[in-house]
């Protein structure tokens, strides 16, 4: 497997661990979320390992021009457009969440609009960019950030705070009924394959994951889902957990640095994410767009030489981010992620893995029909 | 294309130049504009009626710290209904903005605690910005005098509250530190109750004094440990080291040392037989002073001697918590940690707590007699 491939899935864990996965799992605590927990990394694997390899049968291709080969324009458009906006969708929860993260703990007094500014200025930089610069741009923010998140959680399982009663409470839970919505929040956490649709046009040569990386991958998953899970259980208890908004931030700023530079381990934590959160949105949105631009194409818009249709749809996407920012509470935020991850996550995998198959299969017989001709 | 491309770069790292223009310092507020809050003293209030007394301790803002001669802190008390209305009336009494993001203690009367301290407790956590892995205590005089008391061993720019707690200065097994983190977590949680320090001053001499500890129980009247209490609960609970330990054999007087300390017990619930807590104490260590020749072949028998008067001083201190309903070493915890879950697993836990026996096991291991035979 690429290591680029690994990135895709690594990042979309690790910005998702601190944004919204963490809370949902633990509302489900008494409700069967350990269960979910076995039950899900299985199935995600597995998911990731049939779009992995149905993508080895495209080499350089992304699923525009897939379906554009195989299907009927009909099928394709709509197909295209669904998949654009809940990829749109996706990275503007994690905008939201950061936005919120930001205003409540670092900077209190600072205009709502000028923080969502910030970051989607940076973000526009980076979804501009060619698909191969930003998969390399992904390894130089895994590299800088890796070795502090590694520092953080070595802390805090070494931690003497880190009460481990806790954490073993929450697993004695796994006596229930698993719950579909802790299921579905997972299966999203370890669904980072998925952005192959448009990062295959990078893999011209993408082979089958052998076994060795499929092991290497799920070993990775378990260790940082269980972590996402348990952890901010083990330090902040496990009913009081019920009314906290931000697991992880609490669980970071419980952790100290008795000698270090600086005490707070959050303000270090905060800082390391936030890279990783832009480079998610930077995934997400590049996606986003690429499939969108696929769709809609205005031949006419034109400024001299230059097709005016991507900078108009990069505005449209600020927005939609500014008004939606501005308007949505914590509670809507969460609301509409749980119907996301209920409702939207089935869809995109079922019909994703439909059309690869299809088009697979009209890949086949179109290439007996040219030995025969 | 490749100058499109070159001016599109120019016109976005332009944007990103001119949003750092927006950085300005601490969200806009630069540090001289700022307060710093350097402790918390919640009273009962004598002028409203339900309300609180909220003191603060601010850091003066000084030019060099080297020319002060005496402490430049300068103190805000006010009464009102709640914390967070007492501080947002403070807000007006100062010039600049009182910042909490630095406040490390938080010191409660005694009075309080029996009363339900969710609502005092419930701004520093609620809002975002205040440190979790600032201290609680409780004061022996009221919170007031015990914030304002500035002690002689307190030299410019340092605070000795500060230091009893964080273990980097003073580390005796009669401190017991708690984090608001792990207050929130135990008041919020069942099966453990909190324990905090009681910080008393004398002001004769002009020192503080942190021996003694305070059990509390969630809106009834806490229990007090007396200050050797404090050094076995702590010398077992927190493995707190440098454990000085009295011992009387006949005319032998003997005082040890102890440097390491391993505890593990196990909660026994067989049918049939009454349910018992099997616990096993190593501590090892030297002596330290002796009103007699000691000779190094006898260390055991000193070992032994020592070892059944720890057993007796544990065996009454857990009976004491025992009979006051009290369970600070998180016995119910572990009960709830070892068994799946259910739903009346605490009631089973509280019917079960009060008649449960104690089964000490302590084995003092002397690794020499100093310096000196």
């Amino acid at each position: 497997m690429s290591r680029f491939l690994f990135y895709l899935i690594l990042i979309n864990m690790l910005a998702n661990m601190v944004a919204l996965t963490p809370r949902i799992l633990i509302l489900g605590r008494d409700s069967g979320t350990v269960l979910s927990l076995i039950l899900a990394l299985p199935v995600g694997m597995a998911i990731t390992y049939i779009i992995i390899s149905l993508f080895t049968h495209f080499p350089g291709q992304g699923l525009p021009e897939i379906l554009r080969e195989h299907t009927p324009k009909w099928i394709a458009t709509p197909i295209l457009l669904f998949f654009s906006l809940c990829w749109y969708f996706a990275g503007l929860t994690i905008l939201i969440i950061y936005t919120f993260i930001i205003i409540r703990l670092i900077t209190p007094d600072m205009s709502i609009y000028t923080i969502v500014l910030t970051f989607i200025i940076v973000i526009t930089y980076g979804i501009v960019m060619t698909t191969r610069n930003i998969l390399y741009l992904s390894e130089v923010i895994l590299i800088m950030t890796v070795p502090f998140i590694a520092f953080i959680l070595i802390k805090g399982y070494f931690s003497p705070e880190l009460n481990w009663d806790y954490v073993r409470i929450a697993a004695m839970h796994i006596n229930q009924f698993p719950s579909y919505r802790s299921f579905s929040t997972l299966l999203y956490f370890v669904m980072g394959a998925a952005n192959l649709v448009i990062f295959n046009r990078y893999f011209t040569n993408l082979k089958k994951p052998t076994r060795k990386s499929m092991v290497l991958l799920t070993l990775i998953s378990t260790f940082i889902v269980l972590t996402t899970y348990f952890l901010p259980i083990g330090f902040g208890g496990f009913e009081a957990l019920d009314n906290v908004l931000y697991p992880w931030i609490l669980t970071s700023d419980s952790m100290r640095m008795k000698y270090g530079i600086i005490e707070r381990v959050v303000f270090v934590f905060i800082g390391t994410f936030l890279a990783l959160a832009v480079l998610s949105m930077t995934i997400i949105w590049h996606v986003s767009l690429q499939l969108l631009s696929s769709v809609i194409h205005f031949k006419h818009l034109k400024w001299r030489k230059y097709n005016l249709t991507t900078p108009l749809l990069i505005v449209c996407f600020w927005a939609i981010a500014l008004y939606i920012t501005k308007k949505i509470t914590i509670h809507g935020l969460y609301k509409s992620v749980r119907v996301f991850d209920d409702f939207f996550l089935p869809i995109i995998v079922f019909v994703l893995i439909g059309c690869l198959l299809l088009a697979k299969k009209g890949a086949a017989s179109k290439c007996r029909k040219l030995k025969k001709g | 294309m490749p100058q499109t491309k070159k001016r599109m770069k120019g016109f976005y790292s332009g944007i990103i130049v001119i949003a750092l223009l927006l950085q300005t310092g601490c969200a806009f507020k630069d540090i001289d504009k700022r307060i710093f809050v350097l402790g918390v003293g919640i009273d009962p209030s004598e002028k409203v009626e339900d309300g609180l007394r909220v003191t603060l301790k601010l850091a003066k803002p000084a030019g060099d710290v080297k020319q002060e001669a005496a402490q430049s802190f300068s103190y805000l008390s006010h009464d009102s209904d709640s914390v967070a209305q007492a501080f947002y009336d403070m807000e007006t009494h100062v010039d600049k903005k009182l910042d909490l993001g630095h406040n490390r203690s938080i010191i409660l009367n005694k009075e309080l605690l029996s009363t339900d301290l969710d609502e005092p407790m419930d701004f520093f956590t609620r809002r975002g910005g205040t440190q979790l892995i600032g201290y609680v205590a409780v004061a022996e005089k009221t919170a007031e005098e015990t914030v304002t008391f500035a002690p002689d061993t307190e030299p410019p720019a340092t605070i000795a509250l500060y230091n009893f707690f964080d273990d980097t200065g003073t580390e005796s097994p009669y401190v017991v530190t708690t984090f608001l983190f792990e207050f929130r977590r135990q008041a919020l949680s069942n099966g453990k109750n909190t324990v905090l320090p009681i910080i008393d001053f004398n002001e004769e001499q002009g020192h503080f004094i942190v021996n003694k500890s305070i059990v509390l129980k969630w809106g009834e009247e806490p229990v007090e440990l007396t200050s050797s209490q404090t050094k076995h609960f702590n010398s077992l609970m927190n493995k707190a080291s440098g454990f000085n330990y009295n011992i009387q054999e006949d005319d032998l007087h003997l005082v040890l040392s102890i440097d390491e300390v391993k505890m593990k017990y196990k909660i026994i619930t067989d049918e049939g037989q009454t349910p018992r807590i099997d616990m096993q104490i190593t501590k090892t260590g030297v002596v330290s002073e002796s009103n007699k020749r000691l000779k190094s072949s006898h260390l055991q028998k000193y070992g032994e001697i020592a070892a059944t008067d720890i057993e007796k001083k544990v065996m009454e201190l857990l009976t004491m918590l025992q009979e006051n309903d009290v369970d600070p070493f998180g016995f119910g915890l572990r009960y709830r940690a070892t068994r799946l879950s259910r739903k009346d697993i605490m009631e089973d836990w509280k019917r079960i707590y009060p008649e449960i026996e104690f089964n000490v096991q302590v084995k003092v291991n002397l690794k020499g007699t100093g310096i000196v035979e």
